[in-house]
């Protein structure tokens, strides 16, 4: 190939390929939070109406479908889009809610273990160990089952579970960083340990965080999702993909669209958030990549 | 090399305690036990006299050791729900899940490993855009929806195959496939990192420059070396296999640990939550720290880190 004689226009127009996919990603992201927040104007019905005479009515597309119900109704008879345009809404507040709970408690085992080393980096790595022996579906599913079902309960079951990148990647992140002369010199000025941590430390390892940060979104919202599916996250009548995705399961024999579209919701949120999160990692650190 | 073995047995051995430990106090935080022994009828005093005949009345650290004794010997009481004996219920389900998981690690090895290390190879080919592409559209995919998606083209629209239950053959493709296809990604990455890495070590080059065939380089060079650690770090992966089967299960009526675990927490039933939990983390920490020693055993730099 020709490209293969000129590797520095190849590189460029794949580094800008690598971007649109961050780009695409990103705008798959805006969009969902645009709907999860302007979801009372776009809805097309409320939610939670039901209606026993309209149950189960097919996309509108389909031959016995009605207009003004575009991907038709469920079992109760409410409107399938609104459910979905609400559900967007609970799901980025829960994954929202449950990256900044995890980070929180995974950054500060991080930080406090790779910082000062010796016993206190004993107890970290001890947590992260007992923490990888749990598959942690289950533990999930577990801490919940003990807490009890709740909007709040599932923040932090959700944050108990998932705080382990963000520890594993701060530590070492950590122990390479406080050997490094900056620190040294910042402890000689007379420095204490809080303020290395705060204003030297910290500042150093956001960036990583972050990243982390944007691919946990994803997976938090693919853990709410089969919590909810389960009935052990989000509770009914709320709508959640997830929920909505256990509901259309039941009726898997004849009406397949019912169990399909909450399912793509998940599947094209959680995808945008990795593409735009693979984008910001090339952005932020782009010896990294391969 | 034995400072290394009881360094790491002793680490293994608090965490398993402190597993343990958690696993059992997770009936404490939940409800009273002897409330749940008793039933939902139960008096006052039916309460109190459960809680004198089972001796939940002694200090929370008695009865951990009592039951810790116990777990180690395989009695972990019986179901609140279905009154068996709890380990029974296990060992009948756990064939299922080795079966489905190993099935599933097979597929996904034979599938993922040769297409990691062609995308390695083959830099930035079309190969390696689909590598990155199958990874990418896996990560996102929810995996109890990509279940349902395939029962729903091959069971129900197709009728090809069964899309819950176990016993014959054809209950088992489906689930693996959806399983196998969940880990993929994570292993598919990890071979083409683990290649590239390889690729750049000085006796790659040495090889080459010797003037020994590139296959030859590739395949008694490169690959040995790099299918080592990625052998080892399929053994920490083992949580996440695990997980993966616990959804898998619930999806297809599996009759595996997963979906066991997945109705006893649903039914309350802490004897046998407790069981799996505990059974499923003592062999990731026997997993990983024989993967360890196998590594110190193999590489001597890592014992003197």
């Amino acid at each position: 190939m020709w490209l293969r004689r000129h590797p520095r226009l190849y590189r460029n127009i794949r580094q800008f390929l690598r971007l649109r996919f961050g780009i695409l990603g990103f705008m798959i992201v805006l969009i969902v939070i645009f709907t999860a927040i302007f979801a009372s104007q776009l809805a097309p019905h409320d939610p939670y109406k039901q209606d026993i005479s309209k149950r189960l009515l097919p996309p509108a597309w389909f031959e016995k479908g009605k207009p003004d119900h575009l991907l038709g109704t469920d079992m109760m008879g409410r409107d399938y889009l609104s459910r979905i345009i609400y559900g967007a809404r609970i799901s980025l507040l829960v994954a929202l809610l449950t990256v900044l709970t995890a980070s929180a408690i995974g950054i500060t085992i991080g930080v406090l273990g790779g910082y000062f080393g010796g016993v206190v980096d004993m107890v970290a790595t001890t947590l992260i160990n007992v923490r990888l022996a749990f598959p942690f579906i289950l533990l999930a599913l577990v801490v919940i089952a003990v807490l009890g079902p709740s909007f709040w309960n599932l923040i932090l079951c959700l944050g108990i579970t998932m705080w382990i990148r963000y520890a594993i990647v701060g530590r070492s992140l950590m122990m390479s960083l406080r050997e490094r002369d900056f620190i040294l010199s910042a402890r000689c000025v007379g420095c204490n340990h809080l303020r290395i941590i705060l204003s030297h430390l910290l500042p150093n390892i956001i960036n990583s965080m972050i990243v982390i940060g944007t691919v946990e979104l994803a997976n938090a919202i693919l853990l709410e999702s089969f919590m909810s599916f389960l009935g052990l996250g989000v509770q009914p009548p709320t709508p959640s993909w997830g929920g909505m995705l256990s509901e259309g399961r039941a009726y898997m024999l004849s009406r397949w669209w019912i169990a399909t579209f909450p399912g793509l919701a998940i599947f094209i949120t959680a995808l945008g958030i990795n593409l735009m999160g693979d984008g910001l990692r090339d952005l932020i650190d782009p010896f990294k990549t391969n | 090399m034995k400072g290394f073995i009881l360094k790491r047995t002793l680490q293994a051995v608090i965490i398993s305690l402190l597993i343990s430990f958690i696993t059992f106090s997770m009936i404490f935080l939940a409800h009273d036990p002897a409330m749940l022994l008793a039933g939902p009828e139960a008096r006052r005093d039916d309460i109190e006299i459960v809680r004198k005949a089972y001796r939940l009345d002694d200090p929370v650290v008695i009865q951990y050791g009592r039951w810790l004794w116990k777990a180690m010997h395989g009695d972990f009481g019986k179901s609140f729900y279905s009154k068996e004996d709890t380990m029974e219920l296990v060992a009948q389900r756990l064939p299922y899940t080795l079966l489905l998981a190993t099935t599933a690690l097979a597929l996904c090895l034979s599938f993922s490993i040769p297409l990691g290390i062609l995308a390695a190879i083959k830099k930035n080919s079309v190969v390696d855009n689909l590598a990155t592409v199958i990874a990418v559209l896996g990560q996102a995919m929810p995996l109890f929806w990509l279940g349902i998606m395939l029962s729903i083209i091959f069971g129900v629209q197709l009728g090809w195959l069964p899309i819950s239950g176990s016993g014959t053959i054809w209950h088992l493709i489906l689930p693996a496939i959806c399983l196998g296809y969940y880990i993929s990604p994570v292993i598919m990455r990890m071979t083409r990192s683990g290649m590239l890495d390889v690729l750049k070590m000085d006796y790659i080059r040495t090889a080459r420059s010797k003037g020994l065939p590139r296959r030859r380089v590739l395949i008694k060079h490169a690959l040995r070396n790099a299918l080592i650690p990625i052998i080892t770090l399929v053994a920490v992966q083992f949580g996440f296999l695990m997980g993966g089967s616990v959804i898998t299960e619930t999806v297809f009526s599996w009759p595996g640990v997963g979906r066991l675990a997945v109705d006893s927490i649903v039914n309350a039933d802490f004897p046998v939550v407790q069981a799996i939990v505990l059974i499923l983390s003592m062999i990731f920490v026997a997993a990983n720290l024989a993967a360890d020693l196998i590594n110190a055993l193999v590489d001597p730099r890592i014992r003197y880190e």
